[in-house]
């Protein structure tokens, strides 16, 4: 049986160095690539494509679930498992409907992570104990599935800004605002910026301007 | 920029006032003594003068009738005896007796001492002469005594007609003068009181304007001062959640993923150890510290700055507030939500979530309950923050309230909005804070 073939994603390279010791110590594993950021991460997975990646949840740039997301629309096979600091629903809800398959928390790696990886290579899903999955959480709304930034990028497209003025505003890189685009747009399940627009005001997110529109 | 020490305004005003009280004072008295002066020359002179003409005009009368009688008797055309005169003659004598001693008691100022007693001589020489007359007539020499009318005793009349008139001139030059001296001290008394008027507006003029101008620089150092300090206080607070954001970020991140790193290296280390293994539990007893430092770094992190926050944003993280926020103190809170929150920037979602903290911890602290209502309200232009208790309610006095209060008044000034502490009527507090959500810029 061939070897699993794994990407670690992880800003702290200390982390990553753990991370790869502990894996190459199992005979199963084979650790072909690391990532720092979450754009560098989507990156190396098209380029290596990876069985299973191992993803920190907290990343600059591009968060793990953001990266998961855009990772797993390109490459829908891939396994990933989010390791995180953080116990909060709202992460492990939105992790999982990014459509990662694990999610363990760093602060306990009780689990073993080489296992758990074997576990998401042979199809099956982890869950750190503690934690509630997403079945069993209150069924949140699409909206209140939106992270603060992809809040905040709505906020901006509804209001008429393209790519490029978001990302000049936010001082992120276009190709990173139109990640989030895409991103609530597919948690909104909306293909349209139009119909974007419309579902914000209906939703009451924002209120029609008063007067004419402005000439452009 | 430069602040000039506020002055006092007391010295200008205290000058001001002495001057308009001198100006007046100094009016005072010398419109006192114009009155003085006034009523000495109304009363003195000019009613003296004219009571002194009165009488003077009184002896000019007798001395004219006098003239008449001695005029019949020189020319002898009466049928009556000299002696006849005699009655009339001590008539008109007594009333000139009485007329003059009126007039010497009320001799005018202008009257020398040589012209009364001029006049007393002259009409003593001219009784003198009457009585040798009427010595004359009594001895029958009726020729010598005519003659004696038409010498003598017509020219001591005659001198006493002239000196009488001239006294009269001399009273009526003295009214006059003294009418003219009232009428220069009434206009001099005007000019007086209008420079008076000038110097008394004049006085208060400055003063007021100086006062004024005072206030109006006083008002404007308290509006800046005030400025300033919400300037600093907003400053102050900004910093605070910097540094906390900082710390929060740095003890995750290091030390966290430190720990993290330690924790997997030992969990490594303790698994190629054969099961009972000399030193075995010993790892597994550090890699407990290692987790249970992770834990508590997380915890500290999470206290300074919820990345919930960052990531979910205001609504999400209030949730998760309050959640935890019952598991530590063991208070049972009532939550309602209501419209869909939009973004919601960094500021103003940080400044709403320490005064959320802030409000439920004043509650743990002085409400003295177990229970308490948060109630969220949002709109595309403003969110509403409500926590309520029926506790033990807002003390009496304001500065009971503390810094917390004063820091939460900050926050809601900071973020344009208002707050109210206000007291339930059945007991407790409420806390009502509103902060627009428009004027939020593209930077969070």
């Amino acid at each position: 049986m061939s070897k699993i073939r794994v990407l670690l994603a992880d800003d702290h390279s200390l982390v990553r160095k753990g991370f790869r010791r502990m894996l190459e110590d199992d005979p199963d594993i084979e650790v072909v690539g690391e990532a720092a950021t979450g754009p560098q991460a989507v990156e190396e997975a098209e380029r290596l494509k990876p069985q299973v990646i191992v993803m920190d949840l907290a990343m600059p740039e591009l968060d793990g679930i953001q990266a998961a997301s855009q990772i797993l629309r390109k490459l829908p096979e891939t396994g990933i498992l989010m390791l995180s600091m953080y116990s909060e629903d709202a992460y492990v809800r939105n992790a999982f409907a990014a459509g990662v398959k694990g999610y363990l928390l760093k602060n306990a790696l009780e689990v073993d992570l080489p296992y758990a990886i074997k576990e998401i290579a042979a199809g099956r899903t982890v869950i750190a104990p503690g934690l509630t999955p997403p079945s069993q959480q209150e069924a949140p709304s699409d909206f209140e599935k939106l992270t603060q930034r992809e809040r905040e990028v709505l906020q901006h497209i509804v209001q008429g800004r393209s790519n490029k003025e978001i990302a000049a505003i936010l001082g992120l890189s276009v190709n990173t605002v139109a990640v989030h685009r895409a991103n609530l747009m597919q948690a909104l399940g909306i293909h349209r910026t139009a119909d974007l627009v419309v579902y914000a005001i209906k939703k009451g997110l924002v209120t029609l301007p008063e007067g004419p529109l402005p000439e452009k | 920029m430069a602040m000039m020490p506020p002055r006092t305004p007391t010295l200008i005003q205290l000058l001001g006032l002495l001057v308009t009280l001198a100006a007046v004072g100094v009016f005072s008295i010398f419109t006192l003594r114009q009155v003085e002066q006034l009523r000495r020359l109304g009363s003195d002179i000019v009613d003296r003068n004219r009571r002194d003409s009165l009488q003077l005009i009184r002896i000019q009368d007798d001395v004219a009738q006098l003239g008449l009688a001695l005029r019949d008797m020189a020319e002898g055309a009466e049928p009556y005896p000299l002696e006849a005169y005699r009655p009339q003659f001590q008539r008109i004598r007594e009333d000139l007796q009485n007329a003059l001693e009126l007039e010497a008691r009320l001799m005018p100022a202008t009257r020398t001492p040589a012209q009364q007693k001029l006049l007393e001589t002259v009409f003593g020489r001219f009784w003198a002469v009457v009585d040798e007359l009427w010595q004359l007539a009594a001895e029958g020499r009726t020729e010598a005594a005519r003659a004696l009318i038409r010498t003598r005793i017509e020219a001591e009349r005659a001198t006493l007609a002239t000196l009488i008139s001239r006294l009269l001139i001399q009273n009526n030059e003295a009214e006059a003068a003294a009418v003219e001296e009232i009428q220069a001290i009434h206009s001099k008394v005007e000019r007086n009181l209008y420079a008076l008027l000038a110097a008394v507006i004049a006085a208060i003029l400055i003063t007021g304007s100086l006062v004024i101008w005072h206030d109006r620089r006083m008002f404007a150092q308290v509006a800046l001062l005030s400025e300033q300090r919400k300037e600093l206080a907003g400053q102050v607070i900004r910093v605070q959640e910097d540094l906390f954001r900082t710390l929060a970020r740095e003890l995750h991140d290091e030390f966290g993923q430190v720990l993290t790193a330690v924790g997997m290296m030992l969990l490594r280390v303790e698994k190629r150890l054969p099961e009972g293994a000399p030193g075995r539990e010993d790892l597994r007893e550090v890699r407990e510290i290692a987790n249970q430092t992770l834990e508590r770094v997380r915890g500290m992190s999470q206290m300074l700055h919820p990345p919930v926050l960052d990531d979910y944003g205001l609504e999400r993280s209030i949730e998760w507030y309050l959640g935890q926020f019952e598991k530590q103190t063991g208070m049972r809170v009532h939550y309602s939500k209501e419209g869909v929150a939009p973004w919601i920037g960094d500021t103003v979602a940080i400044h709403m979530y320490r005064i959320l903290q802030e409000s439920l911890n004043n509650v743990v602290r002085h409400a003295g309950v177990k229970e308490a209502w948060v109630r969220v309200r949002y709109s595309p232009e403003k969110m509403e923050l409500e926590v309520e208790d029926h506790g033990a309610g807002l003390p009496d006095k304001p500065q009971e309230s503390g810094l917390g209060m004063i820091g939460m008044r900050e926050r809601a000034e900071l973020l344009g909005g208002r707050i109210e502490f206000r007291r339930r009527p059945g007991g407790g507090t409420v806390v009502h804070v509103e902060a627009p959500l428009r004027a939020q810029g593209g930077k969070g």
